[in-house]
């Protein structure tokens, strides 16, 4: 596919993730904070939120597993998760993230165990839209292109 | 040179002005000429060779040099001048702070968009009303004020809640007083414009409580340049989105992740300007970090005062107390009382919003 094409695809594919809400304006200040003494800053961070919240996603099947679950060490991890996704702009995770809490303060293992369902699946979905992205940055730069900037 | 000699003193100047122009313009390896009818005016050229800038890299500077004034963000002003290109030019200065403007080249056309206007939005917030010299009509300027004063007593809602101030462009000072002492100009910028004064008169007319003559515009670099931050937060990636941000506007940071490494790094004397504080973590969390860093810090004054330790030894401050900010999700949870009982100076939202955070950095860092 020659260049043009490509940046056309970039294009309209990071205004379809903006636009269902995967992403919001978080993630485009982390695009903003890209410069050429900061080059992968965008790649690096997004990498970060992915091993922190496979880290996080483990903990939580873990302690909602035990027979006494420790309902504060579940809100714990969902406040980091929350956080973090929240950092990144990873809209859809972040907003996951309140009805886990208020099913925390409930106490109630069955509701919680829904919402860690949800949150896993609203991951994976962001994980791999943002892997496709990199993959057409890289993509675009192997073709001798720049990637446009989306406002 | 002019001319004759009688040019300067009716337009001011010496001459010097294209002298300057010739040189800038050999310096860009480039040629200056102009073709002149007496009466009539004179048209001036130049070439000048210039090389193929980086892709992107005027974006950069200019992202770096984007003057952050909230506080002028939607405010309007109307520029009075007959010279269509110099008010474009006056123009031009507004809008870089984020103004919107209207021109027009009378003060009697001025009384008419007035009128025109008068209830609706296009003149909700308007600020400022810049007359030039040229164009200043003493009969139309009463008038001219009235209207202005009426405009905020016949009910529209503003967000300034006062009259939109008057102000001179003129060549000189000498002119300004009894216009001034007449109650009917507010302000005076002599010319050329510059954005120092132009803020200055846009503070006031809002009513700034700052008394201090800006002398620069102020940016988040221009504040954070070559500051030692130190950014203290349990998760790694709010850490590195966190010090990213900073590092962009030049600040040198560091990075823990826990309220006990913060105590460490915080123990006077030390090399930090300020602190951003995570709230919630394990172990130790913000409020009890910041309780402990202030114990650390009011022992260390007292050590000072009493004379058993020397205050250059620290080289720097005599009295310790590093502005902390809470960095938090939840504001509620900030603007608690904990938030400043415990000793945090102020906080700001995570992650972190660029006005905001200007605004609260500016309190600690001044303006430039």
């Amino acid at each position: 596919m020659e260049v043009g094409q490509l940046q056309r695809s970039f294009v309209e594919y990071m205004a379809s993730l903006f636009r269902e809400g995967f992403l919001d304006a978080q993630f485009s200040q982390l695009q903003q904070l890209q410069d050429d003494s900061n080059p992968d800053f965008v790649v690096e961070v997004v990498s970060l939120f992915f091993e922190d919240s496979e880290r996080l996603l483990n903990d939580l099947t873990m302690a909602l597993d035990q027979p006494n679950v420790d309902f504060k060490q579940v809100d714990a991890h969902v406040h980091q998760l929350k956080g973090s996704s929240s950092s990144v702009g990873a809209q859809r995770v972040k907003n996951c993230c309140v009805p886990f809490r208020n099913c925390c303060e409930e106490q109630n293992t069955e509701t919680c165990l829904r919402c860690l369902q949800q949150i896993k699946q609203e991951y994976l979905l962001v994980k791999n839209k943002l892997q496709t992205l990199f993959e057409l940055e890289q993509q675009i730069v192997a073709a001798g292109g720049a990637i446009p900037m989306v406002q | 040179m002019q001319a004759d000699s009688s040019t300067s003193r009716t337009y001011g100047g010496t001459g010097i002005g294209l002298s300057i122009s010739k040189r800038l313009v050999d310096l860009m390896g480039g040629e200056i000429g102009f073709f002149s009818e007496p009466g009539r005016g004179s048209t001036f050229s130049f070439t000048a060779a210039f090389t193929r800038g980086e892709e992107g890299s005027l974006e950069h500077k200019w992202k770096q040099y984007d003057p952050a004034f909230p506080e002028f963000r939607g405010l309007r002003a109307l520029v009075i001048d007959d010279k269509s290109i110099r008010a474009v030019v006056t123009k031009y200065h507004l809008q870089r702070l984020g103004i919107c403007v209207n021109i027009t080249s009378t003060m009697h056309s001025a009384c008419s968009y007035l009128s025109n206007y008068s209830n609706t939005s296009a003149l909700e917030h308007l600020a400022v009303v810049f007359v030039d010299q040229d164009s200043w009509d003493k009969e139309t300027s009463l008038t001219l004020s009235n209207m202005l004063k009426e405009l905020r007593t016949n009910g529209s809602t503003t967000t300034l809640g006062k009259p939109p101030k008057i102000c001179l462009l003129c060549m000189s000072f000498m002119e300004k007083d009894d216009l001034k002492s007449a109650g009917i100009v507010d302000h005076v910028l002599t010319k050329p414009v510059r954005l120092s004064g132009l803020i200055t008169c846009f503070q006031e007319a809002i009513g700034y409580q700052n008394k201090k003559r800006v002398t620069q515009p102020s940016t988040l670099g221009s504040l954070l340049t070559g500051k030692h931050i130190l950014v203290v937060d349990d998760n790694n990636v709010n850490r590195r989105v966190a010090e990213g941000a900073l590092k962009k506007y030049g600040a040198i940071v560091t990075c823990v992740d826990s309220g006990k490494a913060a105590l460490t790094h915080l123990n006077p004397p030390h090399n930090f300007d300020a602190c951003f504080m995570d709230l919630q973590m394990p172990e130790m969390d913000g409020f009890e970090a910041t309780r402990q860093i202030r114990n650390l810090e009011n022992k260390y004054n007292e050590k000072v005062d009493s004379g058993a330790l020397l205050p250059g030894m620290s080289a720097r401050v005599a009295h310790w107390h590093t502005p902390i900010l809470a960095m938090t999700a939840d504001v509620i949870q900030a603007t608690n009382e904990e938030c400043m009982k415990c000793g945090m100076d102020d906080y700001v939202s995570k992650p972190f919003e660029k006005g905001q955070l200007y605004s609260t950095v500016a309190r600690f860092f001044g303006s430039g």
